[in-house]
């Protein structure tokens, strides 16, 4: 049996989202369907004005409402660290913590040659374009995958020679954690950078 | 990379040092639909007909110590016919651990460790180290140098956790690198060099940690040989295709080797092209040796492996021995036997006729009898 073309068109728009299978976006688009109409209508606004009102910053490239972001206009922040993460998830990881007080830079991504990302498909150029502006470290905070680490030592090479300091986020036992169920990759790392107490 | 650090580990095992099996339960695995066995923890001899499930109880201990189904076959044929999953559960020989592996139709195999599931299945790996001997290595002989790097890979991963996450590691970076190589749209060399630094770091230690146990293997693979032969000599080495043995000169070579790579398409430097050489008498096994000299080569390298194995764990693993016996004479087969007694510790060994395991083994045995999927033990 056919869907009616509505219904076709909408399920065929929710399964291009990632995660979402045929059959979840089947039961996502009959939910809709159920609904009344103030709450889809309130959904596609929240995704219209999303889309319209949300912008990369011109500095460190998060997802901001203005050209610059709230983070990159506050005052208090230190200027002269900035932190490279790849999503903007990460920034709000790092902010929970209420601990680190420099910038943020927004890769957008990381290297990934069989994914088709190249330096030039991430915020690269805009990071570099930054460092003149008297910054004194910059910690890569890319995740601890090969890619995450290749693209660290992509951008420590760029970043070296210009005499700003570049540090890489430590990685080892979650705390907390026992040592017999932890996975083998992350005890490796915890001894490898084990240190002296 | 671990200078300084001893490889030992805590196991699970370690408290009493036995390594293997006391019980094994499975469910919906191979042709059992449901089984509990208790094992000895010397020798087991699993006898019965062919067809019947000795060999499937086999690799059920098997895929639980390596992850692995003995024959390389996808995980899904494990599972019963017009099942959703098979499980496979041990208590080991020491005390309380309880490992288990539950293999689904369409998601990855899960790893249990007393229960909770472990991050990856590979966590299980190290937890019940074995060896197993089967009529398939024989392709380690005779097949094709990638049939020798996976022997290699799947014994070193199974002792060191480390050697396995830099092969995991290297294989991306591999990949990435040749993605990068046939795109041909970033030349840039700053585009090259975080793949072939993570390519050369994982390489070497790749090629070192082959290196150091197949110079072990040989020694260890020749004694066994000598008892098992026929008074011929088996030699091991490892054969690399390149020179780059420091990260330096692996680097080196990969950046010299870029403009050919881009012209195949994939990257010639490294241990992904490495071999073994497996000489008898000095000749190549794999050439010169017949059907008979290149099973007792096969046989020798799993034997060694025994040993090596025992050497870095303080204890042996359990050994499996898949339908060995039949192919020897006499005498060959009280030497293999008595070989067997000095290495092992747990051994689990399938044959056909419970008689040809010889009386040494039968005497301190305890014998199942196995047909069609029911498991009998027959002795005490």
């Amino acid at each position: 049996m056919l869907f009616a073309r509505p219904l076709a068109e909408l399920i065929a728009e929710l399964e291009r989202l990632p995660g979402l299978g045929p059959k979840s976006a089947q039961r996502l688009a009959y939910h809709l369907l159920r609904v009344p109409e103030a709450e889809a209508d309130r959904l596609a606004e929240a995704i219209q004005t999303a889309k319209r009102k949300l912008r990369f910053c011109d500095v460190c490239q998060n997802i901001s409402e203005a050209a610059s972001c709230e983070v990159c206009l506050d005052a208090r922040r230190d200027p002269t660290t900035i932190c490279v993460v790849s999503e903007p998830r990460d920034v709000i990881a790092l902010e929970r913590l209420n601990e680190y007080h420099g910038l943020y830079h927004v890769l957008h991504g990381l290297l990934s040659p069989m994914d088709g990302i190249g330096p030039e498909q991430l915020k690269v150029h805009e990071l570099v374009v930054r460092l003149s502006d008297n910054v004194k470290e910059v910690i890569l905070a890319t995740n601890p995958t090969l890619e995450g680490d290749a693209t660290a030592l992509y951008l420590n090479k760029l970043i070296g020679p210009s005499g700003v300091k570049v540090t890489r986020l430590a990685h080892g036992m979650p705390i907390g954690g026992e040592l017999d169920y932890a996975d083998s990759a992350t005890l490796l790392s915890a001894l490898e950078y084990r240190r002296e107490m | 990379m671990l200078s300084g650090v001893s490889t030992d580990r805590d196991g699970g095992n370690a408290a009493t040092g036995r390594f293997g099996v006391s019980r094994c339960a499975l469910e919906a695995f191979r042709n059992y639909e449901e089984l509990k066995v208790e094992f000895s923890e010397g020798l087991n001899v699993l006898a019965g007909p062919n067809a019947q499930g000795k060999t499937n109880l086999l690799e059920a201990l098997a895929l639980v110590s390596t992850t692995r189904l003995l024959r390389g076959q996808r995980d899904s044929e494990a599972i019963l016919e017009g099942r959703d999953r098979a499980r496979v559960h041990v208590s080991l020989l020491d005390g309380p651990t309880e490992l288990g592996m539950t293999i689904e139709r369409g998601t990855r195999k899960r790893a249990l460790l007393n229960g909770l599931e472990l991050p990856r299945a590979s966590d299980l790996l190290g937890r019940l180290p074995s060896v197993s001997v089967t009529s398939e290595d024989l392709e380690i002989v005779r097949g094709e140098p990638s049939e020798r790097r996976l022997f290699l890979d799947l014994e070193l991963s199974s002792l060191y956790p480390a050697y396995l996450r830099h092969l995991t590691l290297y294989k991306r970076a591999l990949e990435q690198r040749n993605a990068l190589l046939r795109a041909q749209s970033w030349s840039a060399a700053a585009a090259y060099e975080p793949w072939e630094e993570q390519l050369a770091a994982h390489g070497v230690a790749i090629r070192a940690q082959r290196g150091a146990f197949l110079a072990r293997l040989d020694a260890t693979a020749r004694s066994a040989h000598d008892a098992i032969g026929r008074g011929e000599h088996l030699g091991l080495a490892y054969s690399p295709k390149d020179e780059a043995s420091t990260a330096e000169t692996f680097n080196e070579h990969l950046e010299q080797g870029r403009e050919e790579d881009l012209h195949r398409g994939a990257t010639s430097v490294g241990p992904h092209r490495d071999d073994v050489t497996i000489d008898i008498d000095e000749r190549p096994a794999r050439l010169f040796g017949s059907q008979g000299q290149q099973r007792t080569a096969a046989m020798a390298l799993k034997l060694g492996c025994m040993e090596v194995a025992r050497d870095d764990l303080g204890q042996p693993p359990m050994l499996l021995l898949d339908d060995m016996l039949s192919d020897l004479d006499e005498l060959r087969r009280e030497r293999l036997v008595e070989l067997v007694l000095s290495l092992a510790g747990q051994v689990v060994l399938t044959c056909t006729e419970a008689s040809s395991a010889g009386d040494r083994i039968l005497s301190q045995a305890r014998v199942f009898e196995v047909r069609a999927g029911k498991v009998l033990q027959v002795s005490a």
